[in-house]
């Protein structure tokens, strides 16, 4: 029965368990399998969970869990997945230019208060696709990793983490642990663009973009990622491909972010239409290779 | 006038550090022994019969106390303007969010287990949503009773239209069109009611307690006025929401049913569904013109979105409709307004009450006017402009008027002269441009007809109680209700300057309607003028009255004394003194007087003719001139407001902070509704019931400057020469944002909000190219 | 029902809670801290903000049993310490009209005065960009804000009070 207005304060009963391991927190997930759902920042579970979207039995806080939230470098770059984006804004590792995307998304996510407790795993596991963080983890080769109860971690590039809108390809009894970027190479630069209505919105547009120059000031890797023109955050292939062995010219850039709108697959909603949508990946992606290209450029 | 130099200076609003400390308690925050949680069944259908309705299972629900459909409830139709409404839907439901049913419960959860297990059998008919849909012959009817979907408009015709069109040297025309807007206070509408010993008392943020009490509690429940009592509770902002909700009169219901006390408190998303936001409109105009650039006549046309019940939104049509042809000179005019109901949530009044969806479709309309003409919107403007001592072509008189000298001061502060047409000169780097534009207003201090349309009396006016008390310190009762905006303050003012007493000594009450003199409350910026006047009245008879009293004490005639800080001396010798706590005392000792001053107010415009909508509305009227500068990003269609210069004549500044505070808001709220707010709907259903989708602008948003000029033309009518600005500090603004926008792109965008998307699609920038 | 033990405004307090109990309706119902508002209920309007181990946090978002072991600040427990120069500055200045909003501001304000001595007007605005207000426009707030900051041992007045 449909009623109408009635986005409520009580919430559907639910066993809430703080595991104060990573073992215990994988046991828990792995006995409940579906009934169970992480716990991180809760900023997006605890709307899902008041508008009956979702209904865990089982609630496993990961907050208690040790060695999930740090930014590391060594050799690239791992940020647990309980890190919250203002841990990301605050990290002078994510402020590099070769990163800057990271920072540069983490900011654009909501007011401090969100920043403060929303996570970077919690972004990518709602799989929505708007999720700031998605473009630049995309465009910025990341890989994720992924635990459960009695086998060892495997990786997926994060490219391959969504499965549709809220839905990642993780299994019951999974848990997304930590992302790892790879070590960037010199001369790369990101940065990311995105489109709202107002200051504070889910992205209408994500545009992400790296770039790494060779010697000669030519492009020698290029990767664009594009959030909320797809039913997942995707990479577009040929902007990229438009680019590499290119010299970073406008006309080059303007050529790659025409090829990013024709990868993009934005739908009509409430918030835009398809129309603007994939006039904003153009936008969007030449503005975004173009501080890339800059950032690249940029000394140490 | 003798003043001690307390009007116009920035005083902080009483209880604006408890508010700040989160030590005032709002009625959310108040403990009630007993208290029930109220929840309310609504309808998931825009339009369908209602079949079946079956509470049985709900009545057993463990923690269920009351449960009221129409099956317990008064089939009585009422509604402050129409009566189309009833407490609980009976034959059928006319919107989503129609409330069907409601549960008391010992819980919030029993209350919700209450509401599912209450069993609706719904028809779904055939809906409408269109307006112009609605108003074709063969559409389905919301209310039967009302053919064409049209339940009343505006219908004025004043001078030979179609001959001064004839004769114009240019005929210009436009379709505008304005969305809802919702009021999106930070405190949900809510109440607790309770019903004992034959009492219904209520508590709430109340914006006006007695029309509620009359129109909204008593009239459906058949109680006589007596039998309630409103007690009005901190107001956690309003801007025209709290005032024509039937949430009061289901709380009432659900109290009368248990025997506790309930409280109803609504969800954002119900806020969002169900309470009457800004209505909805599209609004064609015509205008003619001499080469000169001067007014020859104007035509308007409007359907308007009355959603699926009346509310408030008659005589918002007639604002609608009429309100601009009093800000410049008009001539001669065609009004045809037509309300339009359809199966959406009813609108209902927001701050401007349809003056901010007029001024938006006229200054708009005025600035393609000067393009045609080649004049220059300043110019046409200032060509036009009414002037005191107008009367204008509906009878209304202009007793002040500063509208020119904000036209000009708002003109000057913005840099129009340099910064006009730069981008159309080519101005502007890479993707940026930048513009700017004006817009005028007008608005009334109160509203006769208004208030004479409802209660049916010869009558608007307003009463205070100046109550001084032994220890010195003054109590202001008036009916009228502070909606955060500080009007108290304004109030304690006028009281403090006629007593002679310090500021702090002087403070106003919330409303309590056993106590509190008769009101009609908060709305069209009318507490100022007309409470401000009583008060001042009311504090003059207290004055009086503690003077008679030193008089005998101090063996010195009245008229020789003077009282100042609190104290009062004998003119010339200072140390024959009594202080007005001593005096209060002596009052009733020497049985002379238990200090209480009393005082009213009644608007006196003139001769109504109602039914030809002819004759002055309010004894005087504001004016406020808008100038905005904006930088448009052409390629993204972002829009950023860069600075608004207000220009105000509000008459007299009482409180220099409070209108300061006012217009700083108006302004914001104004940018709300110009660049993005707006309920989204499909086929009834509004798609944006959260902050999520729902987005009002934040500081971020907010514009860096907004630079305040106040026009001071001390008006003669009013307290100390103040008059009213609530509403023109949000009714110019998003014109002069249009126009500003249009300054920078070249392009003129119609209708609200001005989105990116209209933008580049006004830019032909969308579709590869297409417009 | 959970038992959870945590410090609120420095007091220790021990309480059994419903696991599906915010952190927000813990602290307005059964401690009775009403200082903390409920508006939007979804983390947009900013109106609960409270501290959680020193970091502003929408309450609406966070269950009770998460604050185990934690200590939460509100409103309450500012109000006529470190916060009460905001809370001047905010009545004197004009930053306050309903006044729903405020405490949660008052919140925001102070954390980013803790963590940003000496905000420029840019980092106030992003300080306050998860606090929304419908009364003032922000110009208040914000002027009040700055002014907290850079005046902080002057006393902000109107002319009268």
């Amino acid at each position: 029965m449909s009623l109408a207005g009635l986005t409520t304060r009580v919430l559907a009963r639910f066993e809430y368990a703080a595991p104060t391991s990573l073992e215990a927190a994988l046991d828990l997930l792995g006995r409940h399998g579906e009934a169970a759902r992480p716990l991180a920042g809760g900023t997006d579970l605890l709307l899902q969970m008041r508008r009956g979207r979702m209904r865990p039995a089982v609630l496993v806080d990961l907050k208690r869990v040790p060695g999930l939230a740090g930014i590391e470098n060594g050799g690239g770059l791992r940020i647990g997945a309980l890190a919250s984006h203002a841990d990301l804004v605050a990290s002078p590792l994510a402020a590099a230019p070769a990163r800057r995307a990271l920072a540069e998304a983490a900011r654009c996510v909501s007011g401090p208060q969100i920043r403060n407790r929303g996570t970077v795993g919690g972004n990518l596991c709602n799989a929505s696709p708007a999720a700031d963080l998605a473009p630049p983890l995309l465009a910025l080769g990341a890989a994720v990793e992924v635990a459960r109860r009695g086998a060892p971690v495997r990786t997926l590039p994060a490219e391959r983490l969504f499965a549709g809108p809220g839905r990642t390809v993780l299994s019951p009894g999974d848990l997304l642990v930590g992302i790892a970027l790879p070590a960037a190479a010199a001369r790369t630069g990101s940065a990311y663009e995105r489109a709202t209505r107002v200051a504070i919105d889910i992205a209408l547009v994500g545009v992400a973009a790296c770039v790494t120059l060779a010697a000669d000031g030519t492009v020698a890797e290029a990767r664009v990622a594009l959030g909320a023109v797809a039913p997942t955050p995707i990479l577009a292939a040929g902007a990229a491909a438009a680019l590499v062995g290119r010299a970073p010219e406008p006309a080059a850039l303007a050529a790659a972010a025409r090829a990013a709108a024709a990868d993009a697959r934005p739908i009509t909603a409430v918030r835009a239409s398809a129309d603007y949508r994939r006039h904003m990946v153009e936008v969007l992606a030449r503005r975004a290779l173009a501080r890339a290209v800059a950032a690249a450029r940029s000394p140490r | 006038m003798n003043e001690s130099g307390l009007i116009g200076q920035r005083v902080l609003p009483q209880d604006a550090r408890e508010k700040a400390g989160g030590e005032i308690r709002y009625l959310p925050d108040m403990a009630f022994p007993g208290l029930l949680v109220g929840k309310v069944l609504r309808s998931p259908h825009p339009h369908a019969l209602v079949r079946r309705i079956d509470a049985s299972k709900a009545r057993r629900v463990p923690g269920v106390r009351a449960v009221v459909t129409r099956e317990n409830t008064p089939k009585v139709h009422f509604g402050i303007v129409l009566k189309d409404e009833l407490p609980l839907a009976h034959e059928k439901v006319r919107y989503v969010g129609d409330e069907v049913a409601a549960v008391a419960a010992e819980s919030e959860e029993a209350a919700l287990e209450g509401l599912a297990a209450i069993e609706v059998e719904y028809e779904p008919l055939p809906a409408v949503f269109d307006l112009e849909a609605a108003i074709a012959e063969e559409a389905p009817l919301v209310h039967d009773n009302a053919p064409r979907n049209v339940p009343g408009g505006v219908h004025v015709e004043r001078g030979d239209v179609e001959t001064e069109m004839a004769r114009a040297y240019r005929v210009v025309e436009g379709r505008y069109e304005t969305p809802m807007m919702h009021q999106a206070a930070l405190e949900p509408i809510c109440c607790v009611a309770d019903w004992r010993e034959g009492t219904l008392s209520l508590w709430g943020p109340f914006q006006s307690p007695f029309l509620i009490r009359q129109y909204l509690l008593a009239a459906p429940l058949g109680l006589s006025l007596s039998q309630i009592r409103l007690y009005q509770t901190m107001v956690g902002g309003a801007f025209g929401g709290k005032l024509d909700q039937r949430h009061y009169l289901v709380c009432a219901l659900l109290a009368m049913e248990a025997g506790r006390p309930v409280r109803l408190l609504n969800t954002l998303e119900e806020e969002l569904i169900a309470t009457r936001p800004r209505m909805a409109a599209i609004i064609r105009l015509r205008t003619g013109w001499s080469r000169e650039g001067r007014l020859l006549a104007k035509q308007v046309r409007i359907l308007a979105d009355n959603g699926a019940y009346t509310s408030l939104s008659l005589p918002i049509l007639s604002s609608m409709s009429m309100r601009t042809d009093s800000v410049y000179r008009t001539p001669c005019v065609s009004v045809n307004a037509d309300l339009v109901y359809t199966n959406t949530c009813p609108s209902g009044q927001m701050r401007g009450f349809g003056n901010v969806q007029a001024t938006f479709a006229f200054e708009s309309h005025l600035d393609e006017v000067a393009d045609v003409l080649g004049i220059d919107p300043v110019d046409l403007r200032l060509a036009n402009a009414t002037r005191p001592g107008d009367v204008s072509v509906h009878g209304w008189k202009m007793l002040s008027c500063g509208l020119s000298e904000a036209i000009t001061a708002a003109a000057e502060r913005i840099g129009w002269t340099e910064k006009r047409g730069r981008a159309r000169r080519g101005g502007g780097e890479g993707p940026l441009r930048r513009g700017v534009g004006l817009a005028g207003n007008m608005h009334v201090t109160s509203n006769k007809p208004f208030a004479t349309s409802i209660t049916g009396y010869d009558f608007d006016g307003s009463a205070a109680l100046v109550r001084v008390h032994e220890d010195g310190r003054v109590t202001v009762l008036t009916g009228e209700v502070d909606l955060g905006e500080g009007v108290t303050t304004t109030l304690g003012i006028i009281a403090a300057e006629e007593l002679g007493v310090p500021l702090d000594r002087v403070r106003v009450a919330n409303v309590d309607t056993e106590v509190a003199p008769y009101g009609l409350g908060t709305y069209a910026s009318r507490v100022t003028f007309m409470a401000g006047n009583a008060v001042r009245v009311a504090a003059a008879d207290a004055r009086r009255q503690l003077l008679e009293v030193a008089a005998r004490v101090l063996d010195a005639p009245a008229s020789e004394l003077d009282v100042k800080d609190g104290v009062i001396s004998v003119k010339g010798f200072p140390h024959r003194r009594l202080t007005v706590a001593e005096a209060a005392q002596r009052g009733f000792a020497l049985g002379l007087t238990n200090v209480v001053g009393r005082g009213e107010f009644h608007s006196e415009p003139g001769p109504m003719d109602v039914k030809a909508k002819y004759g002055n509305q309010t004894m005087t009227y504001s004016f406020a001139c808008h100038a905005a500068e904006v930088e448009v990003d052409v390629e993204t269609g972002r829009v950023r407001v860069l600075k608004v210069v207000a220009a105000h004549d509000l008459g007299r500044v009482i409180n220099r902070l409070g209108a300061e505070g006012q217009i700083d808001g108006g302004v914001t709220q104004g940018i709300g509704f110009a660049l993005v707010e707006e309920l989204i709907r499909t086929d009834g259903v509004i798609r944006n019931p959260s902050f999520l989708d729902y987005k009002i602008p934040s500081s971020l948003d907010a514009p860096p400057v907004v630079e305040k000029v106040f026009v001071e033309t001390i008006d003669p009518a009013g307290p100390h020469g103040a008059k009213g600005l609530a509403e023109t500090a949000i009714n110019p603004t998003a014109a002069a944002v249009a126009n500003a926008i249009a300054d920078a792109i070249g392009v003129r965008i119609r209708s609200v909000p001005i989105t990116p998307e209209k933008i580049l699609g006004a830019l032909g920038t969308l579709n590869g190219g297409r417009a | 029902m959970t038992t959870i033990r945590l410090t609120v405004n420095g007091e220790a307090r021990e309480a059994q809670v419903d696991p599906r109990t915010t952190l927000l309706h813990f602290l307005r119902e059964a401690l009775h801290l009403t200082g903390t508002k409920e508006s939007c209920a979804e983390g947009e309007c900013g109106a609960c903000t409270v501290w959680l181990d020193g970091r502003t946090v929408n309450a609406c978002l966070v269950f009770a049993v998460e604050a185990d072991g934690r200590e939460v600040t509100t409103i309450e427990g500012l109000r006529s310490g470190r916060a009460r120069p905001l809370i001047e500055a905010l009545a004197a200045l004009g930053g306050v009209q309903c006044g729903f909003c405020v405490p949660g501001i008052v919140m925001s304000a102070a954390k980013l005065l803790e963590t940003t001595p000496n905000p420029t007007r840019e980092d106030v605005l992003v300080g306050l960009s998860g606090n929304l207000c419908r009364c003032t426009g922000y110009q208040k707030i914000i002027e009040a804000i700055l002014t907290v900051a850079h005046a902080p041992a002057a006393a902000p007045g109107g002319d009268r009070s």
